[in-house]
């Protein structure tokens, strides 16, 4: 028998994840494999149906983050076709009984292709790559037929940094901007590195290299991702630098710096000066 | 001799001195962590109006990340009323056979409060010390999940309810306690549900919940089950692991593809058997409220370049005219098409949504009326009349459609809107 069918998925946007979607009607011919002379040729009406196509990726994000895991370079992308593949009776064509074809960026992937196999995980793309995956889903009896593609793009986990407070936590509610004032004189803050291709913001994959005020703060083994600013004996202004690198993409170093005031104090004898205008500012490691 | 004797004095006295001045120091340090614990200051005093919270408590660390511009409470003539200023982890309407209640826990502590609404008090209900509560649900009989972390990074899940006064042994299945007990505040008995459920929701009426834990494939698998643990089964299993999953008050569990600006979603009511049936789907950037016990759905789209919000009462999407999300949004209960939503007075960027729930960025927002019968939209309160400027987060609405209480995203302050007509 002949397998003629194909849709055409479209990409809408460059954005992320257009889908297509085509409701159609092919009428086909069936022909028997013989083809010789007292073969039977039967009109055979293969109907194009609905298959959504669902898509995250393994990637960090902290905990009771409401938004999805997008992919970055390193990262899994998972992805979920749903058919509605109904037969004439409205019943649904179970997935077990559906040929899916997975392809990225027009390869076909073999080891994830095949019946029943309606859900997959691909690699990203490269950092600011873009890739490009398409799934065909068929009927075992070759009634029905649908397809989706998408378009992924990999950007570079953006580096987000919050208070971490004894009480409250860290307070994922409020984040820290570009130029923060905060009346506390000692506080601790923790980096998220949102979408990154680890399982945790301290995975052993990512190296954290703070910085206050130029000079380099060594992170800590237990919490890499945190930092304890105090400002007792300083004007109390820090400008933070943070560099993340992961040991397995040399690619991927996402940067970001914040400038925080903190409530300066100057203890006489602390600083050995008591002149708020030292800078003896000091970054430590939780 | 002497000068032996009088070097020997000066470098005690200097000695002394050092000594002094670093105890000093080190006393300050002891002084602000026990500030920051609370300890030092007053008894907060509780049951009386426009108080009732453990602000007071709070350590100026803990305050230093709250807004500046939201923590002016409205008059008391005021539809608008600011229950809790420190940050609260969740809150939930409870019924009495009297009356009705906002509960609520603190996030820096745990303690369970109740507030009326009209009357404008509050009272203290637990006194068991939990810190870092990041999120809480409560049922109508007062019986709440708190969420947490533990020290390992994992998410913790605690059922549990107001002991009274007179219980003697812990047990999560006895009477709740729906007002302040005649023994003062009391402790909080429960246990934990398994460790780093993802997300979950709470039916407040049968108080069944359902909720996502990693699975295998790196997804998740959905789990429903009673409040006592009973009737427990996976309902759902998915290689994707973003999901919000909503349970609504006559059953009914919906999942919907956590939001992403311009990036498809999908929305899916969960049958019995675990069966998806479309509820929405491939639209970008999908925030979904339905509305229990009716084909009623509002959602909003964010599609990269701006929000829009939709409702469908049958098969035909109506377009109104605001621009937000559905997460702010509640429905009128009852049988009427009515909703109230709040909605950012300015523009928004094109990844609002990423930013908004990142606390990228926060808004301020107007509450509007939405009628699906009409498609009518009519502002009902602004905020800025009150000289407060409100980021609407986790709205919910009474059972008599009369108060709406919400977080204020900015700085997780607690807030009630009287909107009855």
């Amino acid at each position: 028998m002949r397998n003629p069918i194909r849709l055409f998925g479209i990409t809408l946007a460059a954005t992320l994840l257009p889908l297509v979607v085509v409701y159609a009607q092919i009428d086909l011919s069936a022909t028997s494999l013989g083809g010789g002379a007292g073969d039977v040729t039967a009109p055979v009406t293969s109907i194009a149906s609905r298959l959504d196509l669902l898509m995250d990726a393994d990637s960090y994000v902290p905990p009771f983050y409401h938004g999805r895991a997008l992919p970055s370079a390193g990262s899994l992308i998972k992805l979920q076709a749903i058919p509605y593949f109904k037969r004439s009776n409205g019943s649904l064509i179970p997935i077990s009984d559906i040929v899916f074809t997975w392809k990225q960026d027009d390869r076909v992937i073999g080891n994830n292709s095949g019946l029943g196999r309606s859900s997959v995980a691909l690699p990203a793309a490269i950092l600011y790559g873009t890739t490009n995956i398409e799934v065909d889903a068929q009927s075992s009896d070759n009634t029905r037929f649908g397809s989706a593609t998408i378009s992924i793009p990999s950007a570079e986990p953006p580096l987000i940094l919050y208070g971490d407070d004894p009480l409250l936590g860290v307070t994922y509610y409020r984040a820290l901007g570009n130029t923060t004032n905060l009346p506390a004189t000692q506080m601790t803050f923790a980096a998220v590195p949102y979408f990154a291709a680890v399982g945790s913001a301290s995975d052993p994959r990512l190296t954290y290299a703070w910085t206050v005020n130029g000079s380099p703060i060594a992170s800590d083994a237990n919490d890499p991702d945190e930092i304890t600013l105090n400002a007792k004996g300083s004007n109390g202004q820090a400008a933070v630098g943070l560099t993340v690198t992961q040991s397995d993409d040399v690619f991927l170093s996402p940067n970001s710096s914040w400038t925080i005031h903190l409530a300066g104090s100057t203890v006489p004898g602390f600083t050995g000066s008591g002149s708020g205008a030292k800078n003896p500012f000091t970054g430590q490691s939780q | 001799m002497r000068i032996i004797i009088g070097l020997i004095v000066v470098v005690i006295c200097g000695a002394l001195a050092g000594w002094y001045f670093y105890l000093h120091s080190q006393e300050q340090t002891t002084q602000a962590t026990s500030a920051a614990q609370g300890l030092g200051a007053s008894t907060p005093t509780f049951g009386v109006p426009t108080t009732g919270s453990t602000q007071a408590n709070q350590a100026l660390a803990t305050r230093s990340l709250q807004s500046n511009n939201a923590t002016s409470a409205a008059s008391s003539t005021s539809a608008l009323w600011e229950i809790d200023q420190a940050p609260v982890a969740g809150m939930g309407f409870v019924d009495t056979d009297t009356n009705e209640y906002v509960y609520y826990i603190e996030r820096a502590n745990g303690y369970v409060f109740s507030a009326h609404p009209s009357a404008r008090t509050i009272v203290r209900l637990t006194d068991t010390l939990t810190p870092k509560i990041y999120e809480a649900q409560f049922a109508q009989d007062g019986s709440f999940i708190e969420r947490s972390l533990a020290s390992d990074g994992s998410i913790t899940t605690f059922l549990g309810r107001v002991a009274s006064s007179t219980e003697s042994t812990a047990s999560s299945t006895g009477p709740i306690t729906a007002t302040a007990d005649a023994g003062g505040p009391q402790r909080v008995v429960g246990g934990n549900l398994v460790p780093n459920i993802r997300s979950l929701a709470l039916d407040r009426v049968s108080r069944a919940i359902f909720y996502l834990v990693p699975n295998a494939i790196g997804g998740v698998d959905g789990i429903s089950m009673q409040w006592d643990g009973s009737k427990k089964k996976t309902l759902f299993s998915s290689p994707i692991g973003s999901w919000n999953p909503l349970l609504l008050d006559d059953g009914t569990i919906v999942l919907v593809e956590s939001p992403a600006d311009g990036v498809l979603g999908y929305a899916f009511s969960v049958g019995s058997t675990g069966s998806l049936t479309p509820l929405l789907t491939g639209i970008p950037g999908l925030t979904v409220l339905p509305k229990a016990a009716s084909s009623l759905v509002l959602y909003g789209s964010s599609t990269g370049t701006g929000l829009t919000l939709t409702g469908r009462a049958t098969t035909t999407p109506i377009s109104l005219s605001l621009q937000t999300i559905a997460d702010k949004c509640v429905w009128l209960p009852g049988g009427s098409e009515v909703a109230y939503c709040a909605v950012p007075n300015s523009s928004v960027s094109g990844n609002y949504l990423d930013d908004w729930y990142k606390g990228l960025t926060h808004t301020s927002d107007d509450w509007w009326q939405v009628d699906l019968s009409t498609g009518a939209t009519k502002l009902i309160y602004s905020p800025s009349a009150d000289n407060v400027s409100i980021d609407v987060e986790d709205p919910i609405i009474d059972p008599s459609g009369n108060y709406i209480t919400f977080k204020n995203a900015t700085d997780q302050s607690l807030w009630s809107l009287h909107v009855a007509q």
